[in-house]
């Protein structure tokens, strides 16, 4: 039937609602090309046989997707009067059940992802499902469409993209019947440009004016193209629209053709579309059936028909000279504009194109008008978009936000954040072309202009997310691989110098660039993007020129000391375990060994490069399993517990040393820094002396961290391995004050190594903290590890987000509870340990098993919370002041800025504060010496040797990095030995760094079928623990080692890669 | 329609233009020195060598570098043609041109002159490459050969830095009428032609072979078949058949002598 009056389009309208609320049950599910891959149809047939094998009465439909890509398939329900219910991660084996819940009346809630009570889809107001299913989620309560706004995407999910008559059911084609009955051409164009609209495809340029400029060209005939040459990888927003709402886009081309004054149009889509091309030929069949296509649109004297063209996928068809010469049949080059498409474009006549998004908005604008729209978004920047969210985050999907909104929103809020928890580092928008903006910048709104600022695009609306786990350097060759593929090879800079920056960046990947490779790649870069012709080349350097300005040391990693920092670029990285680790731990080797059953070699492979693999084995931080490639789609290998196993339980092999050097270095300070220097320096044949100027050995080690995380005699027993090699250990000597730095050169030392900790608490800089009771926690930490006796109330509080707050935390618990008879915990737990950390769980410095650890034995952590005051009675501490905080602007760090949010103060009784906000160095050991160069706490050495501003004195650990990990400590150590050397066999101190892979070729495992499908789902060793109820009041160790079957069976599950094809 | 003269500034002197020609055009005139490989009067402007950036400073266009073989004379334009930009971007596009065209003596002089005599990019040297390894890509051969005489016989393989300039699947062609218009626009010389006894081979373009005509009176191989037949399409209808299958010195006497034969009166000049 032809609609030609309102009473015809309103009688397509009933039909339409008909179908959407049928008297029965209505069971749609998503089928977009993304459902489908998903599994959609496989569901949409097994519910009908369900169905038809229960006998129930069900209207059946396919919908398009609603964006939630990771929670597909998604089934839509609805009920008669009740709420459409969306279930979400449906399969073919849960139909059954659905169709019995529905039989009765019910839908199956365990599968229920959210409800939607009523739906606004803008055109035609609210649509009113009905009330019910209380205990399920609304749809707005989901975090992942909490901060969404729907407008473009208003229909999607909803509809049947295959039936007009539910298009027009919502609405739809109401704006063309008013936009040809009621507007002129020219009020329409008023209106589009009142609106603020900007092209959706990339460049952002008015579609109003746009219009205008092909409405003013005289001419017989008037073209308009819809681009939906999409092709960014990542990126499939233009594919769900003409999917999920066909008629949307024919809609606002029909507005926009009587606009203009076109008779046809072309619909330019790629081959690589097959769903969305089918789609729109339904769509433009039903629309010329209808009479809102062909002649005499809607009765009236406009006559407007819409050709699809196939294109065969290049990318540079996105630009618009060169997608009109691709129709034309010419191959797809751009050409210089002027002259402009609106002057000189398809077959030489005035030409219109926009973007499939810009078509979709446009119903809505005559519809709701241009006020309206402009009312969504920034001044500059109206109305939404859509962007699809991909890489490394938790939720992917298609996510539309009005324009403005900040990366921040839409990576942590809506994506929740980095894949299992990880540190996102940067996201990629705007397609192949876009820059990377790091994470220091993610509250940069979304919008055009903004973008640009950064050194990025908008581009159709990609955003890919980063995480530690991608290199910078090997993405940005990635996208320009990517371009020199697409470039058309029409203008040199383009042609020529993608392919130049491409072996380049292929020659850094590979530890073969030169620092000064950066400078050209700037330059070059540069060039490319001023003298390019088209928007192609004028884009394709941003992903290099970004990560060049915003991961600049990710490079110079690579160049300098070839190396990987996310442990991509397989030419310089061995295995991403061992290229992680500041020791170099050749990891994949001794978990084969273990694996093998071989644990001596495995301990002896270890030996190699770590000097105390049992301390290690218990308080590493292990970076090597946050890279671990097994971590990717399951769970990381347990390397630390291997680790602690082979140490624990293989024979430590006998050490030679093969000459005396016959000379003497001093070691001052005998935590771990100090503890791997002096190994290493004995090794090489020197006499090392050791001064600490505790009562014992092992420094932070030993009062730092706690001894239920590094039992005592363990410490012991390694310090007593390292000191067999015939190194002196003197304690109690303090250096600076028993003796100093000149005279240690004095007594014939040629060399020094400075490690000595940060063995004071930081300051809160609040009133009242010097308050009886009020404790620092280092000092906190240090007296528990000496025995110390120590005052603490019944309620602690622990101020802090690191691991001296957590390792405070844990020990205080355990020592009021040590003291059994002074407290009340047989009468019931009324010792109460708090945590209180300014920002959010997700800042929080400390090692997150800790965290975990110290919420499983019951500690309280509070979050968004600072102390501002201690109220103190006679001296001694009686309640402190809080405040609430709330998270400002990123810093820095990339982490959110706490800031106190005002009149939230609070004020709780306390007997006990124990700060643990960090650290600094008691800095007796510079008397008597000038010329060591400091800066604030920290001594300043070379990073590369750790040589200081004075001769023969090198420095490392925290006293040079600041309050560091124990494994970054030992790794200092191992580089101020390997430098001490050097310095006194007088060769250069700057090493040459080279790929370096360690030769072990541990043969791998043989496995069967079998064994590799159980592999394929084993999960991760948990070591066994002492138990919860068993950890108050002793300091006993609480993880234990692996059994030898434990051990084998996690090291099997290694993926080897090391391993390369022969 | 008459035509429109304007006044437009490069470098800050005033010169007189018509209205609508290139930039390219009016400083090629007046001696103003603006490098460019693409560009030729003859053909449509083509925008690819990004040689010619000058950088627009004021008048109706937008500000900011353009090239200006595209660029349009119209009142109040005025262009630099020697900004530091601009001089830096065109010594790293010579570069990328002599890594590209190593074989070309040509872009090696032209880089000299703009003070670029050495490339810090890997230099693209294909053996037994039918352009010599001197090919720029700036297309001057396929557009005359389709926009000038119509033919159409060559054209790019390929895109990105894999395009080439060849034959339809690299096999020698049926429609090249062997004119060598390619060979005479090529800026670099890259382009090869050998006349061997009564053929004329295309050595760049696939050993594309067409045969030659042959002077009905002196005997000698003067041009190619297909190329005397176009050119004969085109001529006075009066010299037609006298000048069919004449080689330029023969036709030479022929029009001379009939030239002095015209004084004597002999024949009468055509209406």
């Amino acid at each position: 039937m032809r609609i030609t009056t309102e009473e015809e389009l309103n009688r397509v309208r009933e039909n339409g609602l008909a179908k959407i609320f049928p008297a029965k049950p209505r069971i749609a599910v998503g089928l977009a090309t993304c459902g489908i891959a998903a599994g959609g149809d496989r569901v949409f047939q097994a519910l009908k046989n369900a169905a038809k094998n229960k006998e129930l009465d069900a209207y059946f439909t396919k919908v398009g997707c609603i964006g939630y890509c990771k929670e597909e398939p998604l089934v839509n329900i609805s009920l008669p009067g009740k709420p459409l219910v969306i279930l979400h991660r449906v399969s073919a084996e849960d139909a059954e059940r659905i169709i019995d819940d529905i039989a009765i009346g019910k839908v199956t809630k365990d599968k229920a992802l959210c409800k939607i009570e009523e739906w606004n889809h803008i055109v035609s107001g609210k649509i009113r499902y009905g009330k019910g299913f209380d205990d399920i989620p609304q749809y707005g309560e989901v975090p992942y469409f909490k901060k969404q706004r729907k407008i473009v995407l208003r229909d999607a999910g909803l509809i049947n993209p295959e039936d007009i008559e539910e298009y027009i059911a919502i609405g739809g084609y109401s704006a063309v019947y008013k936009a040809l009955r009621k507007m002129s051409p020219v009020e329409i164009i008023n209106e589009v440009k009142a609106s603020g609209l900007r092209g959706r495809g990339g460049a952002g340029f008015p579609t109003g004016i746009k219009w205008e400029f092909t409405r003013m060209e005289k001419s017989d005939k008037k073209y308009i193209i819809c681009n939906a040459d999409e092709g960014d990888p990542g990126a499939y927003m233009n594919r769900n629209e003409m999917e999920s709402d066909p008629h949307m886009v024919i809609e606002g081309m029909i507005i926009g053709a009587y606009a203009i004054g076109a008779t046809e149009g072309y619909i330019y889509v790629r081959e690589e579309y097959p769903l969305a091309v089918e789609r729109l030929k339904i769509a433009i069949r039903q629309a010329r059936d209808y009479g809102l296509l062909g002649e005499h649109v809607i009765g009236t004297d406009f006559s407007f028909d819409i050709h699809l063209t196939d294109g065969a996928g290049a990318f540079v068809c996105g630009e618009e000279t060169a997608l009109i010469a691709s129709i034309e049949g010419n191959p797809g080059r751009p050409r210089p504009r002027p002259p402009f498409p609106a002057q000189k474009g398809l077959w030489g006549k005035p030409t219109n194109i926009n973007n499939v998004e810009t078509w979709c908005n446009v119903p809505l604008i005559i519809n709701r008008g241009g006020a309206w729209f402009s009312q969504i978004g920034t001044k500059s920047n109206t109305g939404t978009k859509v962007f699809s969210l991909v890489g490394k985050v938790e939720k992917v999907g298609l996510v539309e936000v009005p324009l403005g909104t900040p990366i921040r929103t839409i990576v942590y809020d809506i994506g929740a954040g980095g894949i299992k928890g990880r540190k996102i580092k940067a996201v990629q928008t705007g397609g192949p072309s876009g820059g990377c903006i790091p994470a220091s910048l993610f509250d940069t709104p979304v919008d055009y202009d903004h973008l640009k600022a950064v050194g990025s695009i908008m581009g159709s609306g990609g955003i890919v997310v980063m995480d530690e786990n991608t290199c910078m350097v090997d993405a940005a060759k990635y996208f320009i691989d990517f371009t020199v593929d697409e470039s058309c090879g029409k203008c040199v800079p383009c042609r020529e110098g993608l392919a130049h920056m491409y072996s380049t960046l292929d020659r850094i990947t590979k530890g073969k660039g030169t620092l000064d490779d950066l400078n050209v790649l700037e330059e070059l870069g540069n060039t490319i993007k001023a003298t390019s012709l088209c928007g192609l080349g004028q884009t394709a350097p941003n992903p290099v020129l970004s990560t060049l300005k915003y991961f600049r040391d990710e490079y110079i990693e690579h160049i300098k000391y070839k190396r990987c920092p996310a442990g991509v670029c397989e030419d310089i990285v061995y295995a991403p375990c061992h290229n992680a680790c500041p020791l170099g731990q050749d990891t994949p080797s001794y978990i084969a060994y273990i694996a093998e059953g071989k644990f001596d070699k495995a301990l002896e492979v270890i030996m190699r490069t770590n000097p105390f693999p049992r301390i290690l084995g218990r308080v590493c931080d292990h970076p090597c399993e946050l890279h671990c490639l097994s971590g990717e789609s399951g769970e990381p290998i347990a390397i630390r517990a291997l680790k602690r196993f082979a140490a624990d339980t293989a024979e430590f092999p006998r050490i030679e040393i093969k000459e005396n050097k016959k000379k003497k270095v001093a070691v001052i300070g005998s935590g771990p820094a100090g503890l791997s220097a002096a190994y290493f320096l004995a090794l090489k044949g020197y006499n090392v002396t050791v001064f600490e100027s505790l009562p014992f050995p092992g420094g932070m080690l030993r009062v730092g961290i706690p001894e239920y995380r590094l039992p005592r005699n363990v410490l012991n027993e390694e310090i007593k391995r390292i000191a067999d090699l015939g190194i002196a250990i003197k304690t109690n000597v303090t250096v600076g004050k028993d003796i100093t730095i000149p005279g240690l050169f004095a007594q014939g030392f040629e060399a020094m190594f400075i490690a000595v900790g940060l063995h004071k608490g930081a300051n809160l800089n609040i009133p009242g903290e010097n308050a009886k009771g009020v404790v620092d926690g280092i000092k906190f930490l240090r007296d528990i590890a000496m025995g110390n006796k120590v005052d603490l109330g019944k309620e602690i509080f622990v101020v802090g987000g690191g691991d001296v707050a957590v390792d405070v935390a844990r020990s205080a618990y355990r020592y009021i509870t040590m003291d059994v008879a002074k407290t009340a915990w047989r009468l019931g737990r009324e010792v109460k340990v708090h945590i209180i950390y300014r920002r959010t769980r997700r800042e929080m410095p400390a090692i997150a098993g800790e965290v975990e650890e110290a919420l499983s034995e019951g500690i309280d952590v509070q979050f968004l919370t600072s102390p501002t005051r201690v109220i103190t009675k006679n001296g001694k501490i009686e309640a402190v002041e809080w405040v609430k905080m709330r998270l400002g602007e990123t810093d820095k760090s990339g982490r959110r800025r706490p800031i106190p949010i005002e009149g939230s103060e609070f004020i709780t009784p306390a007997d006990t504060l124990v700060v643990g906000i960090g650290q600094k160095p008691d800095l007796t050991f510079v008397e008597g010496i000038d010329g060591l160069e400091m800066i604030k706490n920290s001594i300043v050495v070379d990073t590369d040797t750790l040589s200081t501003s004075m001769k023969g004195v090198f420095a490392g650990g925290d006293i040079v990095t600041g309050p560091s990990t124990v494994v970054k400590a030992a790794a200092a150590g191992k580089t101020a030995a390997e430098s001490i050397d050097r310095y006194l066999r007088g060769i250069p101190l700057q090493r040459q760094y080279e790929v370096h892979f360690p030769t072990e070729n541990v043969p791998t495992l043989q496995f069967t079928v079998k064994e590799l499908e159980e592999l394929a789902v084993q999960k991760r060793v948990k070591p066994k623990e002492l138990p919860i109820s068993e950890r108050t009041g002793n300091f006993m160790e609480v993880e234990r080692t692996l059994t030898p079957e434990e051990a084998i069976k996690e090291a099997r599950r290694c993926l080897r890669c090391d391993v390369r094809e022969a | 329609m008459a035509q429109k003269f304007v006044t437009i500034q490069i470098n800050g002197k005033e010169y007189e233009a018509k209205e609508g020609e290139s930039v390219l055009s009016v400083a090629n005139r007046e001696n103003i020195d603006i490098p460019a490989l693409c560009h030729n009067e003859a053909l449509e402007p083509y925008g690819a060598c990004r040689l010619c950036m000058v950088d627009v400073v004021g008048g109706p266009t937008k500000k900011g570098m353009t090239t200006s073989c595209t660029l349009k004379a119209a009142d109040g334009l005025a262009v630099i043609t020697d900004t530091d930009e601009i001089k830096n971007h065109r010594r790293v596009i010579f570069e990328l041109y002599l890594a590209q065209a190593p074989g070309s003596e040509v872009i090696r002089d032209m880089a000299a002159k703009y003070g670029v005599t050495e490339t810090r990019f890997e230099k693209k040297i294909v053996p037994s490459d039918p352009l010599g390894n001197k090919c720029i890509l700036c297309g001057q051969c396929i557009r005359v050969c389709n926009e000038v005489m119509g033919i159409g016989a060559i054209n790019y393989i390929g895109r990105g830095s894999n395009t080439r300039v060849n034959t339809p699947y690299l096999e020698p062609t049926s429609t090249c009428i062997g004119c060598g218009a390619c060979a005479d626009v090529c800026p670099t010389n890259a382009i090869r032609i050998e006349d061997i006894d009564d053929r004329r081979v295309m050595k760049s373009w696939s050993n594309t072979a067409v045969q030659l005509k042959q002077c009905r009176i002196c005997g000698k191989y003067y041009a190619p078949n297909p190329l005397a037949d176009y050119a004969y399409e085109k001529m006075d209808p009066q010299l037609k058949e006298e000048l069919k299958d004449v080689c330029p010195d023969c036709r030479r006497k022929i029009v001379s002598k009939q030239g002095v034969l015209a004084k004597k009166g002999e024949i009468t000049e055509n209406a």
